[in-house]
């Protein structure tokens, strides 16, 4: 009987303290959802598949990306391969847009594109 | 989004060719005395990537030209006639098209350059080819043509959105 009453209590002990466990791991996670701590922000194309990477090259071609957040006017700049961008404000509104040179070697842009958020 | 435009130049250089060589037998095959003409034809898939990255949306270039020979066109013996016509892309240094694509009756050429038309200037050259009455292969001076493909706006980023993480 006293083993029978030992295997019990170290099975109430072993369930009492998975429970105790659980409990603040999944409060974590739920904050973690609540509050995000970063935008990643994507696209799947420059939109000109045609148009050379500039490379040192200063006519007719693309040269990098400008990520602008509009809440700041902060404005960061990134490869033109670069196909995301992790933005550190994620209630701020940010825009992309694509920069390259034309065939007289003037700088030109894009429109900015306004970043939809899910 | 705002489409991508370019604009196309089209520049005859030279467009008369004079004879070229003196031939010391007569007579000497003409050369391509008229204007050299280029017209580039659009891509009908303009928005899917190319294999090669620096092509414009054009994928050919329309040669045409006028010719008035000064000999009859080569048979089996090649004296004092006219084999045809020699196109060059000046600017990659090289050919594009020789007398046996080219004959002496030839007035036209699409020329699909592998992977489009390039962005920038790409110049063309044509000649005559002959021969004289000995048998020498004689070349006219070249008749000339640029095609200027410049880009002028760019697109803006395509399927773009943000995922809060």
């Amino acid at each position: 009987m006293k083993r029978l009453a030992l295997a019990v209590l170290m099975v109430v002990a072993l369930v009492g303290g998975a429970g105790c466990g659980s409990s603040p791991a999944s409060k974590s996670t739920s904050l973690s959802e609540s509050e995000p701590t970063s935008l990643l922000i994507t696209w799947s194309s420059d939109g000109n598949p045609l148009v050379p990477v500039c490379n040192g090259a200063t006519l007719n071609c693309k040269k990098d990306i400008t990520v602008l957040d509009q809440s700041t006017g902060a404005a960061v700049t990134v490869p033109i391969t670069s196909s995301s961008y992790t933005a550190p404000n994620p209630s701020d509104s940010y825009a992309v847009r694509i920069n390259g040179f034309d065939g007289q070697g003037n700088s030109i842009s894009s429109q900015y594109e306004t970043v939809p958020i899910k | 989004m705002k489409k991508t435009l370019f604009i196309l130049s089209l520049v005859v250089i030279a467009p008369l060719a004079h004879a070229a060589a003196q031939a010391t037998q007569k007579p000497a095959p003409t050369v391509p005395r008229n204007k050299l003409g280029a017209t580039l034809v659009t891509r009908s898939n303009a928005a899917a990537p190319l294999a090669t990255s620096n092509a414009s949306q054009y994928t050919q270039i329309d040669f045409n030209w006028l010719y008035t020979p000064n000999a009859p066109a080569c048979g089996t013996s090649l004296t004092n006639c006219i084999s045809g016509f020699t196109l060059t892309d000046t600017t990659l240094g090289s050919v594009i098209a020789t007398p046996s694509t080219l004959g002496p009756t030839a007035l036209s050429f699409a020329y699909l350059p592998s992977g489009g038309v390039p962005f920038g200037t790409s110049a063309f050259s044509l000649v005559a080819n002959g021969y004289d009455g000995s048998g020498n292969a004689l070349t006219s001076t070249p008749a000339t043509v640029s095609v200027v493909v410049n880009l002028t706006t760019l697109n803006g980023p395509t399927n773009l959105s943000g995922q809060p993480q």
